[in-house]
């Protein structure tokens, strides 16, 4: 079978299966509208807003670029990304005379 | 068959023409009319031309069995300047074309509370020039020129909202990096002038290959060490606006103040233009691994490859702590021209397929996304992550394009970025290189961190402060929802478009005899 | 073809589609509590139906028969839409292994493989995201982060039997013909130990996939209740607990066959074949719960440490060597 053609099967049997199941999930869920009580915001008894509750989506990964690979994003942000011209120009150059310290090499001995 | 006189045979070179020609007359126009509608309308009416002509050069170019050639003024080709288009150029061009053509729909309400967009009409019709001229030039100095148009057309339109301080920056060092970009590939094209003689692409490649070519004859020099240095030059300079690391740095800087729009057709068509001219010279110039310069292509797939997982990494490490809408869409730019380029680095036709596919894919759902973030700027006036958090709950069309878009980059199964990174796996296991799919499902892994702290923003979050009340206009959710569509559509229907458009397209730029052949039999003609 | 195409449709409904996987979770479910409980000196489920087999069902009975709460605001159904197509994507991928009479197969397709396992996630990270409170964001954004760790090991894992498959057996890096090859190369020896690493890695990565101790972190509840499920109940709160099992199940039935064939070495005895393949999944599963039940929580940051410390650069060499050799 075709690989691109093998993904549609798949594709479909996928689609398949999550409609029985959300037919099901929807056949048997109530569906009546809950009670105004219930969906009020309760946060223990407190008088607490959602806006209160809206989390900054900087908290979200702080794991990863905070804690776990503080290093990579300090030498990453640092090093390169600093929005400073010189910064990038050091970078781009030296890649550009690797290049062509390396195509230079390449042509002249292996061609 | 004598085909050169039918008109028909003109398209091609009216593209550019038309849209330089329109740019030049809508300051004139305006300036006549006082009217921002009748710009707009003219705009409108340009690009949609543009798309059905691009379109008739691509019938041109799938129904015949030769690339499609040009000759300014009837000068042969290796003296004159040639337009010389092959499946993939004309695929290239349709897709700016459609780019161009939804952009400057929904410019007429997202610029509403601009003003001067006179300027900024004539600014996307150069731009639109400089793109569909580098597809279709068979010419590397026409190439330069039209790269010119193109970028000093970017560079403006960056800087359109000049009272946007992040906006000029931007501008700025997109200028001087990107100025530096062509004039290192104009010191490219004299080290190829000097030795071979030649600015002609097809004459190029007889060169590269040891044939005469009429008129200019054989190489002239050592075309050995200009070879070399020429093509990391040139390398260099295109990966520039091709935003891969380590010459990124501009991109995020120049997209964070531009106009939607602008970011959408950047990083849906430079970035492709950038990359199709790197695969121009690997593979139809140069012809390749498997051709007589075989060591130094070898040189630059590898670089392309380490460049492209760089490239995924890099971005994709970058987009999780953005806190700004425009840039972290930019930086994903990166990762998926990374993507392209390990495509175009792996050197077997599968690898490329999956390149042009990626190509066309990723400027679908960028769009998409950069048009969604578009909408809701335009409503809320921030681009701050946090000032944009619940604004998705009012605008339920924009936030379904969003997740579809999202989700169809982080290349989640059937959308249509999935089936290029599908293709793209399959090229990589081919090629003994099954480590790197661990690159690209960190970097899909990032990215969909990202996407959904965009969603969780703007639709799940409350909203910190007070929203406006306004929804998207039809004419900025149409675009949301054609381009959403599409990458379904794309998805699904990958298992025809890969063989009956994809392949051939592949098949031409890798078919280096009918590009020379094409050249040579209308020099001999015009010299006769 | 009309043959064909209700064959495949039986496949997803019945065998080894939803009833099958339905069945699994139910008694995955069964079997995870009850040798929890036996390793804490509890019993466990004991008085639905014989060893109480049939708890987890009444338990779902119980969900689903409950109201459908929805947080003010947030739409009533986009979770259980996400939740149930990714239930829909594991069901899926069942179909591409040689438990399958009639296995969905092409060559290079161990990458939508591991790609339809990304589906969970992005379910459970919409589901989390969709009902703010501080609990769930939190729970969210830590099963996200630990996706760098898991997925990656995973992926480097599961590609190690498959590059050796294809090298040596020709398997063309397709799901189906690895499982049906791989598990002849634990007899020779290097393949052989690059197997039992790379099944080490892929196990706990699955530990950790599968939110099980010590990577329950983003449920810890603890410290933040029940992460991205806190504000769930009722009926999509039945989703997420079979979503859950169902990962498990899959998991485990995957790298059964991956590593040790399934059914395929007794082929020609269905009934024994279906036996082995059970007692290989069994044991996995056991694997998984005995570490669960063993072992305390690891903070987030620590969890993603230890991942990129020891087990990626393990299974990454694992992968190289198995490409080298």
């Amino acid at each position: 079978m075709n690989l691109l053609m093998l993904i549609l099967y798949v594709a479909t049997s996928m689609v398949l299966a999550s409609a029985i199941m959300y037919v099901v999930y929807r056949v048997v869920s109530r569906s009546e509208r809950p009670s105004p009580e219930k969906t009020k915001v309760y946060a223990c008894g407190e008088d607490y807003t959602p806006e209160r509750a809206s989390a900054s989506d900087i908290n979200l990964y702080t794991a990863v670029w905070r804690l776990s690979f503080r290093n990579l994003y300090k030498y990453i942000r640092e090093k390169g990304h600093t929005g400073v011209l010189s910064d990038w120009f050091f970078w781009m150059y030296l890649f550009m005379i690797i290049a062509l310290v390396v195509l230079y090499l390449v042509s002249v001995t292996l061609w | 068959m004598n085909l050169e006189y039918t008109p028909i045979l003109h398209v091609p070179a009216l593209v550019p023409i038309l849209a330089v020609g329109s740019a030049f007359a809508l300051p004139l126009i305006h300036l006549v009319t006082k009217s921002r509608k009748v710009c707009e309308y003219f705009v409108v009416t340009i690009t949609g031309i543009e798309l059905v002509l691009t379109t008739i050069v691509l019938h041109l170019a799938y129904t015949s069995t030769k690339p499609i050639i040009y000759t300014f003024g009837a000068w042969p080709p290796p003296v004159g300047i040639v337009y010389e288009i092959d499946r993939f150029s004309a695929l290239l061009g349709v897709l700016a074309a459609v780019l161009f053509f939804t952009a400057a729909l929904y410019s007429t309400k997202y610029l509403e509370k601009d003003y001067g967009v006179e300027w900024y009409y004539t600014l996307l019709l150069g731009f639109e020039a400089g793109i569909v001229g580098c597809a279709y030039t068979g010419d590397i100095f026409n190439l330069f020129v039209m790269f010119e148009v193109l970028s000093i057309s970017a560079y403006a339109l960056v800087a359109f909202r000049k009272d946007v301080p992040e906006a000029v920056e931007g501008s700025l060092k997109y200028a001087i990096v990107g100025s530096v970009a062509t004039t290192i590939y104009f010191i490219a094209i004299t080290f190829i002038y000097g030795s071979f003689g030649t600015l002609n692409m097809a004459d190029l490649a007889a060169k590269v290959r040891g044939l005469t070519f009429p008129v200019t004859g054989t190489a002239l020099g050592n075309v050995h060490v200009a070879t070399g240095i020429a093509l990391a030059l040139i390398v260099w300079a295109f990966s520039i606006e091709a935003a891969l690391v380590p010459n990124h740095f501009w991109l995020p800087d120049a997209y964070v103040g531009a106009p939607v729009t602008f970011s959408a057709i950047s990083s849906g068509a430079a970035v492709n233009i950038s990359l199709y001219i790197i695969a121009r010279y690997l593979y139809t110039i140069l012809q390749g691994r498997d051709g007589p310069a075989a060591p130094t292509v070898e040189a630059v797939l590898i670089a392309l490859v380490v460049m492209g997982c760089l490239s995924a990494i890099v971005g994709s490490v970058l987009m999780i702590v953005q806190k700004d809408i425009n840039r972290l869409i930019a930086y994903s730019t990166i990762v998926n021209s990374g993507y392209i380029a390990i495509g175009l680095g792996i050197g077997t036709p599968l690898g490329i397929v999956a390149a042009l596919f990626h190509m066309i894919n990723h400027a679908v759902a960028k769009a998409l996304l950069f048009f969604c973030a578009g909408n809701y700027v335009h409503v809320v006036g921030s681009r701050d992550l946090d000032d944009l958090a619940g604004v998705g709950k009012k605008m339920p069309l924009t936030t379904i394009g969003l997740v579809v878009g999202a989700l169809a980059l982080a290349g989640v199964p059937p959308l249509n970025c999935f089936m290029s990174k599908l293709i793209l796996a399959q090229a990589l296991f081919e090629a003994n290189l099954t480590p790197l799919i661990a690159v690209i499902v960190f970097a899909s892994v990032l990215s969909l961190m990202a996407y959904l702290k965009i969603i969780y923003n703007v639709y799940c979050r409350a909203p910190v402060k007070k929203l406006p009340e306004a929804r998207e206009h039809p004419l900025m959710a149409y675009p949301v929802i054609a381009y959403a569509i599409t990458c379904i559509v794309f998805g699904l229907l990958a298992p025809i478009l890969v063989p009956t458009a994809i392949e051939p397209a592949v098949t031409d730029l890798l078919n280096t005899d009918n590009y020379i052949k094409a050249a040579m039999e209308i020099a001999e003609k015009l010299l006769r | 073809m009309v043959m064909c195409m209700w064959m495949y449709i039986l496949e997803t409904v019945l065998y080894p589609g939803l009833v099958f996987t339905l069945l699994g979770i139910i008694f995955t479910n069964w079997y995870v509590r009850k040798v929890k409980a036996h390793m804490q000196n509890r019993i466990g489920p004991l008085y639905t139906g014989p060893f109480g087999l049939l708890q987890p069902i009444a338990d779902l009975i119980k969900l689903f028969s409950k109201e459908d709460i929805v947080v003010s605001g947030y739409p009533a159904r986009a979770p259980a839409f996400f939740l149930t197509l990714a239930m829909g994507s594991l069901v899926a991928l069942l179909l591409m292994t040689p438990i399958a009479p009639y296995p969905l197969q092409a060559p290079y397709d161990i990458y939508i493989a591991l790609y339809l396992l990304v589906w969970p996630t992005v379910a459970i990270a919409i589901a989390g995201y969709l009902t703010p409170s501080p609990f769930t964001i939190v729970g969210t954004a830590r099963v996200l982060s630990l996706t760098l760790a898991y997925e990656l090991g995973f992926v480097l894992s599961v590609l190690v039997p498959v590059v050796l498959a294809s090298r040596y057996l020709g398997a063309e890096y397709s799901l189906y013909t690895t499982c049906t090859r791989a598990w002849m190369l634990w007899t020779k020896p290097l393949p052989a130990i690059l197997l039992a690493i790379s099944l080490l890695t892929a196990i706990l990565s699955l530990q950790c996939k599968t939110m099980m101790k010590p990577f329950d972190i983003p449920e810890a509840e603890t410290e933040i209740v029940a992460g991205p499920f806190t504000e769930y109940s009722g009926p999509k709160y039945a989703l997420i607990l079979m979503l859950h099992d169902q990962e498990l199940f899959v998991g485990a039935l995957l790298l059964s066959q991956l590593y040790f064939g399934g059914p395929i070495p007794l082929i020609n005895n269905p009934l024994l074949a279906a036996v082995v393949t059970f007692v290989e999944y069994l044991a996995i599963t056991l694997v998984v719960t005995w570490i669960h039940a063993s072992t305390p929580r690891y903070r987030v940051e620590q969890a993603l440490n230890w991942f990129w410390k020891y087990l990626l650069p393990l299974s990454a060499l694992a992968l190289v060597v198995s490409m080298v050799v």
